[in-house]
């Protein structure tokens, strides 16, 4: 799917004057399904089909993406057309709890959190487990800056709905602010049991084990990036760098006995080889900064870094 | 002339037991009307032919299939982006206060 969305992302850019609808909705339909946040994009090509081919969507996915573009508008704050898709949305779906949670998104994004938190405490009068809303909450409460009373209500949330990936990746990155490295490598534990197969998760918790630091925790973190590089085939950098980081932090003399410890002496070198590979492929420009780089990992053993 | 792999003629042949057996207890069981008995099993031939059927048709589709395809990963790392906007979590009060998009507002219609 990425690739894809690099293809389309590549005619759009290149298409002269107005681009086509289907490439619009394309590209629209890929940033949903991947939750990419680039905001801007997803605004003004929203902007253009919203405005230009409305009959080219079913009524299903125009309102999907319409709270789509609703949504770029508001992180890319772009307000006044954030108010009008809003309220063209609360025109179509008058009594709809996710229609008055985007009004309250519009208040959290002009400043105004007190209504926000009014429009929300009303919606949970009226059905006080609404996943939705608790969020929104959080979410509030994050924007006001009070990151330790979201970190708890986020936590009670997640005390019930456990199975909310996005609940459990938000709280990583929460915990990452205030820099409680134990919790957030709690929380990506929890997501590697959800999704096993998702390697920037591995990449993540790999990066948290890291920068808590000690030996066993550069072999632990090691481990998890090679399976990230295992799962990516080779293609995740971030996974490729953090094995030359963690090698260049693990001391311990290994003998020769078997493929095991064999594998681990070659890691180094055969990582710094696919780095220099994928560099002089795609930013040949940037190779003369990144071999002293490499040379130094290689043979620094902890001085350095 | 077709080619037909020996896997093709074990899955055509399984296929035909099969078809087989159907007639047959259609052919069996108009008999035991004919004759005024009760229906209480299938006889023993039958059974046995479907089961070899089944077998012949599954072994022959299995081999047909050819051998077990690796995975191929497309050889891209999977990027960090993906997952990086959480809608229902998502704050607004980031640099975009500061860096406002110009869009005019939709007309309603």
């Amino acid at each position: 799917m990425e690739i894809e969305l690099e293809e389309v992302e590549r005619q759009l850019r290149g298409a002269k004057g107005v681009p086509s609808a289907d490439k619009l909705i394309k590209y629209l339909r890929l940033m949903r399904d991947l939750h990419i946040r680039d905001s801007p994009t997803v605004a003004r090509y929203g902007n253009i089909l919203l405005r230009h081919y409305k009959n080219h969507l079913s009524e299903e996915e125009l309102w999907t993406v319409y709270e789509q573009v609703a949504i770029a508008a508001l992180d890319s704050h772009a307000l006044q057309f954030a108010a009008s898709v809003v309220a063209a949305i609360n025109r179509r779906f008058p009594e709809s709890v996710r229609a008055k949670r985007l009004q309250g998104m519009y208040y959290e994004a002009v400043g105004d959190y007190n209504k926000a938190e009014g429009v929300y405490n009303d919606l949970l009068t009226q059905d006080a487990a609404n996943e939705m809303i608790l969020k929104r909450m959080v979410a509030l409460e994050r924007s006001r800056g009070n990151l330790t009373t979201a970190i708890d209500a986020l936590r009670k949330y997640l005390d019930t709905f456990a199975n909310d990936k996005e609940g459990w990746e938000e709280l990583a990155e929460m915990y990452l602010e205030v820099q409680n490295y134990r919790q957030a490598a709690f929380c990506y534990e929890e997501l590697l049991m959800h999704v096993p197969g998702n390697s920037s998760y591995f990449v993540r918790y790999a990066d948290v084990l890291y920068t808590i630091g000690g030996p066993t925790n550069y072999k632990t973190a090691r481990s998890y990036y090679a399976k990230a590089i295992e799962l990516t085939a080779g293609g995740s950098l971030r996974a490729l760098f953090g094995v030359l980081a963690c090698s260049a932090h693990i001391t311990d003399k290994v003998t020769l006995q078997d493929a095991r410890s064999r594998a681990q002496i070659e890691l180094p070198d055969v990582s710094t080889q696919a780095l220099l590979r994928i560099y002089k492929q795609h930013a040949p420009d940037k190779l003369p900064f990144v071999e002293p780089i490499l040379a130094k990992l290689l043979s620094g053993h902890g001085h350095g870094l | 002339m077709v080619r037909v792999s020996t896997a093709g003629l074990l899955t055509l042949s399984g296929l035909a037991g099969l078809v087989h057996t159907t007639f047959a207890v259609i052919q069996y069981r108009q008999l035991l009307k004919l004759s005024q008995e009760e229906f209480e099993a299938l006889p023993a031939t039958i059974v046995l032919e479907l089961c070899i059927s089944t077998i012949v048709a599954l072994l022959g589709a299995y081999i047909l299939a050819g051998p077990i395809k690796v995975i191929v990963m497309p050889a891209k790392g999977r990027n960090m982006d993906i997952g990086s906007l959480r809608t229902d979590l998502v704050s607004f009060n980031m640099r975009s206060r500061a860096m406002p998009l110009d869009i005019p507002p939709l007309q309603p219609h």
